[in-house]
């Protein structure tokens, strides 16, 4: 984000990916791995708001980007005691889960990387994995092969 | 990473609407200064009352200029994070201008009037001023029983006659908020302005 001074190029994307992580995750789950009751003490930078954003999508054999619609999502800026500023932004309408992926977003930023990452994210990361494959699987048995009928005048 | 970003009103909506209502109030009655002291700290230069007018009207609709005085990467990433307005450089493409009584004149000349169909389009100024005191004028308009005397910082005879030339525009024209580290107050460009000394 425009807010923080450059990062490398590697920090970011390490950084998207914890973020879009922390946003995926199921509220109960995220819940389970990072309770709220030990969250850290912190101030709002800006209080967990709702609003409604549009979402986009590709289509066609070009990927031309069309609206798919609206969604409702909750952001949440927080700062933790040390000056670490972390940022979530989620689908839905839980504050609380906002408040929770913020948090873990400013940590993260921190020592408690190593700690944090090992105990949340390789987790949603595995579980977002799976789902995936699943997907996959399921997709792939409706999976139709067209092949090319060849015209019975021709010989 | 920037540490320094502070946060805006407290309790947002409640608070946004507090300040907005003293603004509106302010704009009312020309000339008239009104307290508004919100609960939160802005970077410096910024006060705290100019932080709360831009972080209750501006948006990412409205293009802000910033003078060269209040452009600090502090207050840039402030408003920018609060409001989400674009920092814009071209004067006339402003929404809302911010400056100071060196620049006010200047930001005034320049700034949009709006267009006839759309009268609204105009830009406002916000000019920020140690205090009310230095420059003593007498308003007449609507909004003002008789005649106010309202007194605001030195801001130079230039500024005045362009305010003057503003208000013959009627109904385009700019609007200026004047905000003072704890009170604001508003000359809309509806409201007649003598200076004192002036016929």
């Amino acid at each position: 984000m425009a807010l923080d001074s450059p990062q490398s190029k590697k920090e970011t994307t390490a950084r998207q990916k914890w973020m879009s992580l922390l946003a995926g995750a199921r509220k109960e789950r995220l819940d389970t791995l990072f309770p709220r009751d030990r969250l850290p003490s912190f101030t709002y930078l800006r209080k967990p708001e709702t609003g409604l954003v549009m979402l986009r999508g590709r289509q066609g054999g070009t990927g031309s980007p069309f609206n798919i619609g609206e969604t409702t999502l909750t952001r949440c800026s927080i700062r933790l005691t040390n000056g670490t500023i972390g940022h979530a932004f989620v689908m839905g309408r839980s504050h609380e889960h906002a408040v929770s992926a913020a948090v873990c977003d400013a940590l993260l930023q921190g020592p408690e990387n190593a700690q944090l990452t090992e105990a949340v994210i390789t987790p949603l990361a595995r579980e977002r994995a799976e789902r995936e494959r699943q997907m996959a699987l399921k997709n792939a048995a409706t999976k139709v092969d067209f092949f090319t009928m060849v015209r019975g005048d021709v010989d | 990473m920037s540490t320094e970003l502070l946060s805006g009103f407290t309790d947002h909506a409640r608070s946004s609407a507090e300040a907005f209502r003293v603004m509106l109030d302010a704009m009312a009655q020309p000339g008239r200064i009104l307290p508004l002291t919100p609960d939160f700290a802005a970077p410096a230069p910024l006060f705290a009352s100019t932080a709360a007018i831009c972080l209750t009207l501006c948006d990412y609709d409205t293009p802000l200029w910033l003078d060269d005085s209040l452009r600090e990467t502090a207050v840039i990433d402030y408003l920018r994070f609060h409001t989400g307005a674009r920092i814009e450089n071209d004067r006339p493409q402003a929404s809302f201008l911010l400056c100071t009584p060196a620049t006010a004149a200047e930001a005034l000349a320049q700034a949009s009037i709006g267009n006839a169909e759309y009268p609204d389009a105009s830009a406002t100024l916000i000019i920020q001023v140690p205090d009310f005191s230095g420059d003593r004028l007498t308003l007449k308009g609507p909004g003002i029983k008789d005649e106010r005397v309202f007194t605001t910082a030195g801001l130079g005879a230039r500024f005045w006659a362009l305010m003057d030339e503003n208000h013959q525009l009627f109904p385009l024209g700019r609007d200026v908020y004047f905000a003072a580290p704890k009170e604001i107050a508003a000359l809309p460009r509806s409201t007649q302005i003598k200076r004192e000394g002036q016929a």
